[in-house]
């Protein structure tokens, strides 16, 4: 049974974020482009928590690379709990979300991306991912 | 625990059919076979696996090198079985992963582990043991290495070491080709990688081993324990075991890496990069390529604030049947791509939304579908905390709905900041200033824009806005406490002996206390001028004290106050106005009002309980009370609701100066310079564009584009209309104020008017009666006051580049 918490486009949870998708210049002159997901659930009753030490360890989201070393790099990204805290992020680095994130879109947690690619070749990369460390997900 | 490996070396007698419960593949090689032989003294066990070491090939089997048991590093694992052995002197591999692999083997009486030819741990077998089927078992957990025999803990090292021979078969039964053959028999093999079975013992099991494979996430699992009785019957428990969901929650980051060209304007998908173009759009419903069915031209219409459009006509294939109500709210996307190479490339978003309304053609067999990106749906849907962290901004109760949620607190908020909000072609909401970049994101030139297509409009002086005038009245009380210090004096020493012999009545002091309370007073100290305690010659005679001269006295001193409460009503007048534009263009006003009114409880009511209180009639105090100063009246502001107090009517005034500074701003970016150019799918509503064409140089924010896609006449447009904010043109610093509500009137402390009249008839033949009589309040500090309080603040905004050469 898949976790019930995914990423949306919206804070209102109601769009499921099929991908996070920016554009960049292939000779990396293009700036900065800021995306938000939220990490939520529109089921009723649930909570999503860390899976080792579930309530005091917090619930962590990272960059997973498919193909590390090519493309698009976990370091190209940083990560942020709202966009005033991009300029501060390290790149490639994991942002820690709090223990315990309730299900329902009043509890839906912002995620900010910052994508600033170098120069590419023309194409799109998929190799990277947002991803949650192991999380467990049960009834509140 | 990780299971790499289990064989329970069952099955019949004399078979080379191995199975390994973990799944991996088992090779019989040279006889190994499974035997009746010998068996480890486990519940219904009968069976286990022979080798022949003595054979000249050396029986054995093997696996497939693997991770999880060849190159596992310097993770915790156990391996743990049944060994018999007829030759416990000569060398013998149990098992053999490698030479950097597990190497678990018999020698000189020992059982060893070795590792890279290091003996890591080992435990040499009595005479005893050497001649039975032994139970053992070799872990590591946290860097220790443990051997336990039979049950028994026999060696533990911390040496460290490192599995890793990830080419090499894991071969049970002998080492290679002649050498290291085992002579015996195995059973009951459990190996467990990246976790231990055991952590500080290994006790002696009695059945074999029980595998069962872990549930997914979420899912349940029937383990039913039966036990079986003498007398035959089986009782059967139920258990279930069920995993709670878990795993990973993840979207992929799909960066899209196109050339800078088509980013910056400098080329378009029409012209292509560098080359002549061949593009293609790429209509995607429901995550299906539908590309082939889309007949005629695409269009997708963005405008500041507002939600994105898209429409298109599509005709399925014949034969194809459709449910058009089920396709209301189906996602859409629309790409445009370079199609010159024959697939597309660099494709780059225009849309992403959901269909709004199907329109069936039933005569052309097309369906029509107008699509959007379901702006109003989307904050609609989300809380309005998340739209205040999204949009900033000012809010109050006082100026809007305090219930607004979603789409109208969005806008609520919005009405206080000089930015729009909307959604980006992918689907993600963004608020983008009004100000334009000091570096635009595209510059268009007379190469690309289209013949005729620059359009100038200017914003007509009368929807200027440069002066707004906000009147907000904020009504509350201010408690009051009037104090009169009255000093009385009926006689002193000097006039005393006569006074006595007068026969005139001294003054009881409850008659004081009662005389003040009656005209309203309340007595907030007292002192009393007492009869003489000595005794006064009067006439021929004395004066001589008695006990009940304390209850008289010959005067005196009181500070008496008199409580009531003021509605008080500022009227703030702030001028909110931008000088340079009143200067340029003359006055342009307009006016926004707002009142806010303290909650509190009705103030004759007030006044009462204050009363009663110092009077201590009641017992409950007052909610709030001035601090009586003598001689003077002092105030305190009463203690409000947090909806209604000094802060919330700074938080309204806050509200409507951000409003009346966005209005004049949003007045003043009126006017529009458009221009059509070949498709450049970057342009975009978020975007600083500058134009430089027939002498007109212009650079702003874009308000609205339009991209038109028309495959069948190999046309595409982008029309883009850009909003100019010109006045005193750029370099132009207009004056600014911080939006700071204007200060407010404060408590304050005023002497009082008028003075206490105090007469006492005190003659023999007189009433003996007291009366006090304090001033009427003074109508200034009882009243109504209305205090109008006039402040201002500039406005600013920011100037954009226009300038037009004729």
């Amino acid at each position: 049974m898949a976790l019930t918490f995914t990423f949306y486009n919206d804070a209102g949870l109601t769009q499921t974020a099929a991908n996070v998708s920016v554009l960049q210049a292939t000779d990396g002159t293009s700036p900065a482009v800021d995306r938000v997901v939220y990490l939520g659930s529109t089921a009723a009753g649930k909570k999503l928590q860390a899976f080792v030490d579930p309530g005091v360890d917090p619930v962590t989201v990272g960059l997973a690379d498919a193909a590390t070393g090519s493309g698009v790099e976990a370091a190209h990204v940083r990560l942020a709990a709202s966009q005033a805290g991009l300029d501060a992020a390290t790149p490639g680095a994991s942002l820690n979300l709090a223990a315990q994130i309730l299900s329902g879109s009043v509890n839906a947690v912002a995620v900010w991306l910052r994508i600033d690619t170098p120069a590419l070749v023309a194409g799109t990369y998929t190799d990277l991912s947002l991803i949650t460390g192991e999380c467990v997900e049960s009834t509140v | 625990m990780a299971l790499a490996l289990g064989l329970h070396f069952d099955g019949a007698n004399n078979s080379t059919t191995f199975t390994d419960v973990s799944g991996k593949t088992v090779a019989s090689r040279y006889g190994a076979i499974i035997s009746t032989m010998l068996a480890a003294p486990l519940t219904g066990n009968t069976t286990s696996g022979y080798f022949d070491g003595y054979a000249a090939t050396k029986h054995h089997i093997t696996f497939a090198p693997s991770a999880d048991l060849n190159a596992f590093g310097s993770a915790d694992f156990s391996i743990s079985g049944w060994i018999y052995s007829s030759d416990w002197y000569n060398y013998q591999a149990i098992i053999y992963g490698g030479y950097n692999g597990i190497h678990l083997l018999i020698e000189d009486y020992a059982l060893i582990l070795r590792v890279g030819g290091v003996d890591i741990v080992s435990y040499t077998v009595t005479e005893q043991e050497s001649y039975d089927n032994n139970y053992f078992a070799v872990w590591r957990v946290g860097g220790t290495t443990y051997l336990a025999f039979n049950g028994t803990v026999r060696a533990t090292v911390t040496t460290a070491y490192v599995i890793n021979d990830p080419t090499a078969d894991f071969v049970i039964g002998r080492e290679g080709a002649t050498v290291g053959g085992l002579a015996g028999f195995i059973d009951d093999l459990l190996i467990a990688t990246g976790d231990s079975q055991f952590t500080t013992a290994a006790p002696v099991p009695t059945a074999p081993f029980i595998y069962v494979e872990p549930p997914a996430s979420g899912e349940t699992i029937e383990l039913p324990i039966s036990i079986a009785a003498y007398d035959g019957n089986v009782l059967t428990l139920p258990l279930a075991v069920t995993t709670v969901p878990h795993g990973n929650a993840g979207v992929l980051l799909a960066v899209a890496v196109v050339p800078s060209a088509l980013l910056n304007g400098a080329s378009s998908v029409c012209l292509g990069v560098g080359a002549a173009a061949v593009w293609a759009p790429v209509v995607t419903l429901a995550g299906v390529d539908i590309t082939a069915q889309v007949i005629g031209e695409i269009r997708v219409e963005a405008d500041e604030g507002t939600a994105r459009i898209a429409e298109f006509v599509i005709r399925p294939a014949s034969g194809t049947a459709v449910s058009l109500a089920g396709w209301t709210g189906r996602a859409v996307t629309i790409d445009v791509a370079d199609a010159s190479t024959g697939a597309p490339t660099n494709a780059m978003r225009l849309f992403t939304g959901v269909v709004d309304t199907p329109d069936l053609d039933p005569v052309t067999r097309t369906i029509a579908l107008r699509c959007t990106d379901d702006l109003q749906g989307v904050c609609q849907a989300m809380s309005n905390a998340a739209l205040k962290a999204l949009i900033g901004g000012y809010e109050s109760s006082a100026v809007f709905d305090s219930a607004a949620i979603g789409w109208a607190y969005a806008q609520d908020r919005l009405s206080t900041v000089p930015a729009a909000l909307d959604i980006s072609p992918w689907g993600q909401l963004r608020l983008t200033p009004w100000a334009a970049k000091t570096t635009p994101d595209i510059t268009l030139d007379a190469d690309l824009i289209g013949d005729g297509s620059l359009g100038v409009q200017i914003a007509e002086r009368s929807a200027l806005t440069n002066e707004v005038n906000v009147e907000f009245d904020y009504r509350f009380p201010r408690i009051k406490a009037e104090c009169y210090s009255v000093n009385y004096t009926l006689v002193d020493m000097t006039g005393f002996a006569q006074f006595v012999l007068d026969g005139k009545w001294f003054l009881q002091r409850a008659q004081v206390e009662s005389a003040i309370a009656s005209a309203g007073g309340a007595i907030e100290s007292i002192t009393w001028t007492p009869l003489p305690t000595w005794a006064v010659a009067v006439g021929d005679g004395f004066f001589t004290p008695s006990a009940a001269d304390l209850d008289l006295c010959m005067g005196f001193s009181a500070d008496v106050s008199f409580d009531y409460a003021q509605t008080v009503e500022e009227q703030h007048r702030i001028r909110v106005h931008n000088p340079l534009s009143i200067a340029a263009v003359g006055l342009r006003r307009d006016t926004l009002t707002g009142a806010l009114e303290g909650d509190y409880p009705d103030l004759v009511a007030v006044e009462t309980g204050i009363t009663l209180y110092k009077k201590e009639i009641t017992g409950t105090p007052p909610k709030n009370k001035a601090v009586a100063v003598s001689s003077a009246t002092t105030s305190v502001t009463a203690t409000l609701t947090d909806e209604t107090d000094r802060a919330a009517a700074n938080k309204a005034m806050e509200a409507l100066i951000a409003v009346a500074k966005t209005r004049i701003y949003a007045s003043h970016r009126a006017s529009r310079v458009s221009v059509t150019v070949p498709l450049i799918p970057a342009l975009d509503v978020d975007k600083t564009v500058r134009i430089e064409a027939d002498g007109l140089v212009a650079q702003g924010k874009v308000v609205s584009v339009t991209h038109a896609l028309s495959p069948e006449t190999a046309l595409a447009t982008s029309a883009v209309t850009l909003a100019i904010c010109s006045l005193a043109g750029v370099g132009i610093t207009h004056d600014q104020d911080p939006t700071t509500a204007p200060e407010g009137t404060e408590d304050a402390t005023t002497p009082v008017s008028g003075t206490v009249s105090v007469t006492y008839n005190a003659g023999a033949t007189e009433d003996h009666v007291i009366t006090v009589t304090f001033p009427e309040v003074d109508a200034g500090e009882r009243s109504t006051a209305e205090i109008e309080i006039p402040s201002e603040i500039a406005a600013p905004i920011d100037e954009d580049e226009f300038t037009l050469t004729l």
